[in-house]
């Protein structure tokens, strides 16, 4: 003789209804402690990675192999960009310089670049592979230089302008260079290649060996010093505040829904005086506050992921990912906690219960 | 077949008073009975153990012959045995009238629309069926009370335990309430009341009085 479960869960959603501001606070708190949690979240993932991004381009991953003699073969550097974990490789050589015929005293650096070398210092580019040149873009700005644009330099046929490029960010004195494409064959200064972020020092360490002659060891060294970033975005994002924060959400939001149940303790000793039993009392309180705890994550994950989008920026799958899964595990351990809290509190003499008011 | 005492005493905590010292009685099916006594008698810890609200300290209760054992046995009795009637009128505030009053029945498995029928009588038997949508927290101390006599009633109980259901109420509704509680229970249903009212003990076939936790003398008014 005891509640039929639909009726447990009926009256559980009865309290619910009947305690509408009080539910409705509830929901409100949950929503501000989830989504408090999953801005954060969504916030530091972007930022972390908004700075990944540009620790990237600015060339953190690429190392520029040099050897001492007739430098380096650049058929084997260019063949460093079909190889797992290597985004582009390629190698340039000094050209000397060069006059343009119609400003015949004004001398600018020229360079022999194999094609995979284009990829690595002016990412996301695409340039012709036909015969012409590729003017930097200081250069460009300097003299007028275009894409089409037929160029004529002193004692050399004309030649067409395949493209501009950006080189500023990662080989900026090439930035007023003219470079030449070439076929890979032959010796080159420079061999450059830039790794997968997750490879970078493997591979890096192993290039010395693929360059190694006997004659000479190669140099290999840096285009960004290890030290130059002060931050380390693996290392912040490990150690985030909100990695453990959902914990502590958690229980602070145990907290608010014990003492709003503590409040209402005599209710709970009514229901046990009329011979309700404590697994009962635990699955009416979860019929009252599950819907609250749902809709609090809901509302409040959705306002972060709004913010997160209303503050200029994309949200990766990957950061609204992480948020959820962050303030999913707050939801979820807060479920038992609220499913028990009218139980908890209503423990030691009813008799005495029913009195507090 | 009764609810008996044997040889019960109770305290709240080791080093605090006796509230209740060796008190034996026995109370049949359909008796209605009264506890008497100054306040701090004992009279609300009595019925609260006989309710089996309270776990004695020592002694024992039986029903039917038979102790009490355990907390899950003590929630079945609870549930089926009892009704409770309490002097500041206990109920779920944000609840109807309706919703508390069916509250013994949904507990006995009985399912809401038969529970919500058998409610909505007793509340119109006694006079307060136009109220029964109002939340409880709305209606006033001689309204709720009779709706909580309603809900004692609604479970057809084998007993009703009273503590100073009418400690509050003016004399009119007091009239009301007790009339409700005695003549308006359910064939075979007893009523154990705690009260300082004589008019109220006087409605009983037996009174228990007591004095400092101890049984101090019965009576038949």
């Amino acid at each position: 003789m005891s509640w039929k479960t639909r009726e447990l869960i009926n009256e559980g959603t009865a309290n619910l209804r009947g305690s509408a501001f009080r539910s409705i606070l509830l929901a409100a708190i949950c929503a501000a402690a989830f989504g408090g949690l999953a801005f954060a979240e969504v916030r530091q993932a972007a930022d972390l990675s908004a700075f990944a991004a540009s620790y990237r381009e600015a060339g953190a991953h690429i190392a520029v192999v040099s050897l001492q003699g007739d430098g380096i073969p650049g058929s084997r550097c260019e063949a460093l960009r079909w190889e797992q974990g290597v985004i582009g490789a390629g190698a340039w050589r000094s050209a000397g310089q060069v006059s343009f015929a119609s400003a015949p005293g004004v001398l600018f650096q020229a360079a022999d670049v194999t094609p995979g070398i284009l990829a690595v210092w002016s990412p996301g580019e695409r340039f012709d592979s036909g015969a012409g040149v590729i003017a930097g873009m200081a250069l460009a700005a300097e003299t007028g230089l275009r894409r089409g644009l037929m160029v004529r330099f002193l004692e050399n046929e004309p030649m067409v302008v395949t493209g501009v490029a950006e080189l500023a960010p990662r080989m900026p004195q090439a930035t007023r260079w003219v470079l030449g494409p070439v076929s890979p064959s032959g010796f080159f200064d420079e061999c450059w290649v830039e790794f997968e972020p997750g490879v970078s020092e493997a591979g890096k360490a192993s290039l010395a060996a693929r360059f190694a002659t006997g004659a000479a060891d190669p140099v290999v060294r840096p285009v960004r010093r290890s030290d130059e970033f002060t931050r380390d975005p693996a290392a912040e994002w490990e150690s985030r505040p909100q990695k453990h924060g959902w914990v502590a959400v958690t229980i602070a939001l145990s907290g608010f829904i014990v003492a709003a149940a503590w409040f209402r303790r005599s209710e709970a000793a009514l229901y046990m005086a009329t011979g309700t039993g404590r697994l009962e009392l635990v699955v009416m309180s979860a019929a009252e506050h599950w819907p609250i705890v749902a809709l609090g994550w809901c509302i409040g994950y959705s306002y972060a992921v709004s913010a997160h989008l209303s503050w200029g920026e994309g949200a990766a799958m990957d950061f609204v990912r992480h948020a959820a899964v962050t303030s999913g595990a707050a939801a979820v351990l807060l479920l038992p906690a609220s499913a028990c809290a009218n139980a908890l509190i209503a423990r030691g003499n009813i008799a005495a219960l029913l009195k507090d008011r | 077949m009764p609810l008996t005492l044997n040889e019960v005493s109770h305290r709240y905590g080791p080093g605090l008073p006796w509230v209740a010292r060796r008190v034996s009685l026995e109370i049949a099916d359909g008796e209605t009975v009264a506890l008497m006594g100054p306040s701090g008698s004992g009279k609300t810890t009595l019925l609260s153990i006989l309710g089996l609200l309270t776990r004695p300290t020592e002694g024992h209760v039986l029903v039917d012959g038979r102790p009490t054992v355990g907390d899950r046995a003590a929630v079945a009795l609870r549930a089926s045995l009892f009704s409770w009637v309490f002097q500041t009128a206990n109920a779920l505030p944000r609840r109807s009238a309706l919703d508390n009053a069916a509250l013994p029945l949904l507990v006995r498995g009985v399912d809401r629309p038969t529970a919500s029928r058998i409610a909505a009588a007793e509340l119109r038997r006694l006079g307060v069926s136009h109220l029964a949508a109002r939340p409880a927290r709305l209606l006033s101390g001689g309204e709720l009370q009779r709706v909580c006599i309603g809900r004692a009633l609604a479970a057809a109980p084998r007993w009703i335990l009273a503590d100073e259901p009418t400690g509050q109420l003016d004399h009119r509704s007091t009239a009301a309430a007790a009339d409700a509680l005695f003549l308006g229970r359910p064939i075979g249903t007893g009523v154990i009341v705690a009260t300082h009212d004589p008019d109220l003990a006087a409605r009983c076939e037996r009174v228990f009085r007591l004095s400092d936790g101890c049984l101090t003398g019965e009576a038949r008014p």
